[in-house]
């Protein structure tokens, strides 16, 4: 993980349905539609706020939620949106 | 007038000229070229009660059943779909001209009506409130749909969910394309029901179509507000059970099941968002049509 480095959603491309504990999202770069989990949810929604450094989002998971190696799951996490065009870095 | 107004020679003689004959169906208007005389007689008794549309109206689709010109023409006749002139698909045997009329028109509709939100799914609406069911294989979707129709249901249609950008239905009731065992279990639910000739050998199976109801027909122009969707599912001997389902399930498969989501891009998202939050959702088991009649006589409603 790269504590410093900063994340922001493609915010004017996504469209969220949201029920309390899931979401689907469509992503208009690519066309494609997702389903978040609760997590990928909370992660997501953080990111849309402003861009987010990796060690603040490490932060926000290990105080919103009960998990395992958080920092694993938030790299595969941010990977995966990454790969998605969700989200990209913010200089 | 209604086609059934007319003679099975008038019918032949208009599909036969080149303005061909104008059939309104729901919200489109179909001008109709035929050059077979196995396809009148269908149109008369399928779609007896549809109306035809003046010479003058614009047609939103041009189709012709064509015969081709060549040898083989007297050893095995075929038919062709055309579409604005361009051939669709390979020839299908003389005989099989009508389904090759009916799936010719769905592929029309489904790759052109992108005013909608194409969902590929039987709709009815009863009480002013529609039920709408995505089809998945399966499904027994169109068995369902044709025995909701006979049980007093208003068909919108069996083959297209044409969701309006605010969200209401517009109907499209045309004739039910009953496959394989389907048609034997309709006859048996309903033995007064019309059902056209059967066309063994065509690539479902066997298909016999059903005609709509004069209800659906009449009241094809007006739209209804969605307030179910339910995914069917037959399973034999099954007892019908009716289960909540997860919205976020619901709209992936309702937006991978539609026909022009992906042309439609964040409007489609957007409709299919709009519609899971205005409707009751559920999974569907059956395994008898009286049982499925009345779990759908007690959909629960908000």
């Amino acid at each position: 993980m790269n504590a410093q480095r900063r994340w922001r959603t493609n915010k004017s491309h996504l469209l969220w349905e949201v029920w309390p504990r899931e979401a689907v999202i469509y992503n208009s770069l690519s066309g494609e539609t997702h389903y978040l989990n609760h997590l990928a949810m909370r992660l997501l929604q953080k990111m849309e706020q402003g861009p987010i450094s990796e060690e603040a989002l490490s932060d926000f998971i290990g105080k919103k939620e009960t998990i395992d190696d958080s920092d694993a799951q938030l790299k595969q996490f941010l990977q995966q949106f990454d790969q998605l065009g969700l989200i990209e870095p913010a200089e | 007038m209604k086609i059934a107004e007319h003679s099975r020679p008038e019918l032949t003689k208009r599909l036969a000229s080149p303005d061909g004959l104008r059939l309104e169906v729901g919200p489109f208007s179909v001008r109709i070229r035929s050059e077979t005389g196995v396809f009148p007689p269908f149109l008369r008794s399928l779609y007896a009660d549809f109306p035809l549309s003046s010479p003058e109206t614009v047609a939103d689709f041009r189709i012709r059943l064509r015969r081709p010109k060549t040898f083989r023409r007297f050893l095995q006749p075929q038919i062709i779909f055309e579409s604005d002139g361009q051939k669709l698909f390979q020839p299908f045997p003389l005989s099989h001209a009508p389904p090759l009329f009916e799936w010719g028109l769905n592929w029309c509709i489904g790759t052109r009506a992108h005013q909608y939100l194409i969902l590929h799914a039987a709709v009815l609406e009863r009480g002013g409130r529609a039920v709408i069911m995505p089809a998945l294989p399966g499904s027994g979707k169109s068995t369902l749909c044709a025995a909701l129709m006979l049980h007093g249901w208003r068909l919108l249609s069996d083959e297209f969910g044409l969701v309006r950008a605010e969200g209401l239905l517009d109907p499209i009731p045309r004739p039910i394309p009953l496959k394989n065992q389907s048609i034997g279990v309709i006859r048996r639910y309903a033995p007064q029901a019309t059902l056209g000739p059967e066309f063994p050998k065509t690539r479902k199976g066997t298909v016999a179509h059903l005609k709509p109801t004069p209800a659906s027909v009449a009241r094809m122009r007006e739209t209804a507000e969605p307030a179910w969707i339910v995914f069917p599912r037959y399973q034999e001997d099954s007892p019908a059970r009716l289960s909540p389902l997860v919205p976020s399930y619901a709209l992936l498969k309702l937006a991978t099941n539609a026909f022009n989501y992906e042309v439609l891009g964040a409007e489609g998202f957007r409709r299919a968002g709009r519609l899971i939050r205005r409707c009751e959702l559920y999974s569907f088991q059956y395994g008898h049509l009286e049982d499925a009649m009345n779990v759908f006589d007690s959909l629960p409603g908000r």
